[in-house]
């Protein structure tokens, strides 16, 4: 019952996730330096 | 902690996603063959128990790893999931500390899938008391229709936490009466759950002596002083002499040992 929990549950995740990235991408962001500088420390 | 976390976090960045994937599912399925390996070669199950709690542990960090690697929304489903590992657990050990997180993962699933119904976001789930003393107050009554007779001491861990979810929860809402449901008055609602809180403590202590639940009369009679105390803040902390203050929660606590030292002879 416990490995079944968490063989079903890796499952149901890994199909959601491959459903998500299925197909075209409705929209793309291209991200340059200017939003992601090589030197960027969260603060 | 979080260093550690973040830590190995970078070195699990390290390896190709398939090998991510492959090493977050396996840690707690090896984990439940050492827990199963454990608990034929020991009579009290201590370090079965403990084994359990890692593969508890490791199943929450699988699905949050998994979550944050393919970017997740998250979801109070993953609650129930680990609620039901952890029930599973419990009930096939017969051991109580699992049960025990597995209750408080269902009623964190119950009160943030309730929440979410109203159109707020469901990490604010603890904002809405009502929720979970509603969650609460059905675990505590589990018992009455659900017989453990292969665990005996299952039903004192129902009515432990739900309980406890119960008092918790009005406790909040001593002083939050906008965070409830109810369309009346902030303050009438504080007034009213500050009586329902001494009506439910009171028969919690009632209906632990009538059961001989030692465990309930102590819960109830901890959250009843809690409570007398709380009104006694809200009554004189403000106006009264300090030292004349605490003289008097000095004489109410006297007073209330000697009755609770009553109540417990009344059990014995």
């Amino acid at each position: 019952m416990a490995a079944a929990v968490i063989v079903v549950t890796n499952g149901i995740v890994l199909i959601e996730v491959a459903r998500n990235r299925a197909g075209v991408p409705i929209e793309t962001i291209q991200l340059t330096e200017r939003e992601l500088p090589l030197n960027f420390r969260e603060k | 902690m979080r260093g550690s976390f973040s830590f190995l976090l970078s070195l699990l960045g390290l390896i190709p996603a398939v090998g991510q994937v492959a090493i977050l599912a396996a840690t707690p399925l090896l984990g439940l063959a050492a827990m199963h390996l454990a608990s034929q070669y020991e009579r009290t199950l201590y370090f079965t128990g403990l084994i359990g709690l890692v593969v508890f542990a490791s199943f929450v960090l699988n699905l949050v790893v998994l979550g944050q690697l393919f970017n997740r929304i998250s979801s109070p489903n993953a609650f129930l999931a680990w609620g039901t590992l952890a029930l599973a657990l419990g009930y096939a050990y017969g051991l109580r500390l699992l049960l025990a997180a597995g209750l408080i993962s269902w009623l964190a699933f119950f009160t943030a899938t309730i929440v979410s119904w109203t159109g707020a976001w469901w990490e604010s789930f603890y904002s809405r008391p009502e929720c979970i003393l509603v969650g609460g107050a059905i675990m505590a009554a589990v018992p009455i229709w659900l017989r453990h007779r292969k665990h005996e001491d299952f039903p004192g861990t129902f009515r432990l936490i739900g309980l406890l979810a119960v008092f918790l929860s009005l406790l909040t809402l001593w002083h939050a009466g906008n965070d409830s449901f109810l369309p009346l008055d902030p303050k009438s609602i504080e007034r009213t759950y500050q009586l329902v809180a001494f009506i439910t403590a009171a028969f919690t202590i009632w209906a632990g002596i009538r059961h001989n639940y030692s465990g309930i009369v102590n819960l109830g009679a901890a959250f009843f002083t809690i409570f007398l105390y709380a009104k006694f803040v809200d009554w004189w902390w403000d106006w009264m002499p300090k030292y004349l203050f605490f003289l008097m929660i000095g004489s109410v606590a006297i007073g209330l040992l000697l009755a609770f030292r009553k109540i417990r002879s009344a059990i014995a």
